[in-house]
């Protein structure tokens, strides 16, 4: 998959392997990555149609609440996130960006 | 003019973000085709954000949302009529020897003799194939008849629309008139009286 890479799709991928276990709901994603939705469902369809994420939906939802779906990052979708962040130039990686890299856990491109 | 088309604008704007953002988000969705998985996660989403104490928060979300839907809505929709959108289904683990198969809130539970892998199912795979086959069917099984998913639509927009209001009580009043004699006074407008006066006047 040739995909874009953009400030926000670096953001994303930055948010994704920052919990690459853990799984991630499309809001708490939206807010961590710093990214509207509009620019991060399309990047999540198109990792998920090429086996990168895998989604599920939410076995015990709170009462009242119906079902949220959640995104996790498969072990090829790991190793893609690493390369796509990694091969991404110099002038791409923003500020929002570089803070995202900063937090514990993140994966230093 | 140009300001008062404006300002009409702007209330609509706020009445449809403030006053109706659950409606406008379940219309947003609709956008998408039957079967879409935003579908029903855009209304999930909705619900967690509904609970954010932040408005203007909620107001970019939606804001951005709907446009998102109407922009990928209609191309998913225009897919699926021009060549059909494969549909994906993944498999998810729960367990060492369980999995979940989910395409939207459709899931199917299985049991398998090893841990199955967490992956995205290929149709082109025999094995992968029978189990989206599965989920298909029990999705149509599952799947309630056209007329009574109508009438639950009708009674959700009606629900949606109505306003709750307090039952009007109407008061009798008594007015003197010039004849020294009283009778109801609000016989024109909204109250009706019922049967002739005490005195056995029409």
């Amino acid at each position: 998959m040739k995909a874009r890479r953009t400030q926000a799709r670096l953001a994303i991928a930055a948010a994704l392997l920052a919990g690459p276990q853990s799984v991630k709901w499309g809001y708490e994603l939206s807010r961590q990555a710093g990214v509207g939705a509009g620019s991060m469902y399309p990047f999540l369809a198109e990792l998920l149609a090429a086996g990168h994420l895998t989604d599920g939906w939410e076995e015990q939802p709170a009462a009242g609440r119906p079902a949220r779906r959640y995104y996790r990052i498969t072990d090829s979708g790991e190793e893609y996130l690493r390369d796509f962040l990694a091969s991404a130039p110099a002038a791409n990686r923003s500020r929002r960006h570089t803070a995202i890299r900063r937090r514990p856990g993140t994966v230093e491109p | 003019m140009s300001a008062l088309t404006l300002t009409w604008t702007t209330l609509a704007v706020l009445f449809v973000l403030g006053a109706a953002p659950v409606f406008v988000v379940r219309l947003a969705a609709r956008i998408y085709p039957k079967g879409h998985p935003r579908r029903a996660e855009l209304v999930a989403e909705m619900q967690h954000v509904a609970g954010l104490r932040m408005a203007l928060a909620r107001w970019y979300w939606m804001s951005e949302t709907v446009a998102l839907a109407v922009w990928e809505g209609v191309a998913a929709r225009l897919d699926q009529t021009v060549e059909g959108t494969p549909e994906i289904f993944t498999i998810t683990t729960y367990g060492p020897a369980t999995a979940t198969i989910s395409r939207g809130p459709d899931r199917l539970h299985f049991t398998f003799d090893r841990p199955a892998s967490e992956r995205v199912l290929d149709p082109s795979n025999q094995d992968d194939a029978m189990l989206i086959d599965r989920i298909k069917q029990q999705r149509k099984a599952g799947r309630r008849s056209r007329p009574f998913r109508s009438a639950l639509a009708y009674y959700y927009l009606v629900r949606m629309t109505m306003v709750r209001t307090r039952p009007t009580r109407y008061r009798r009043v008594r007015v003197p008139r010039p004849d020294g004699r009283h009778r109801a006074h609000a016989r024109t407008s909204t109250f009706r009286r019922r049967g002739p006066l005490p005195s056995g006047r029409p």
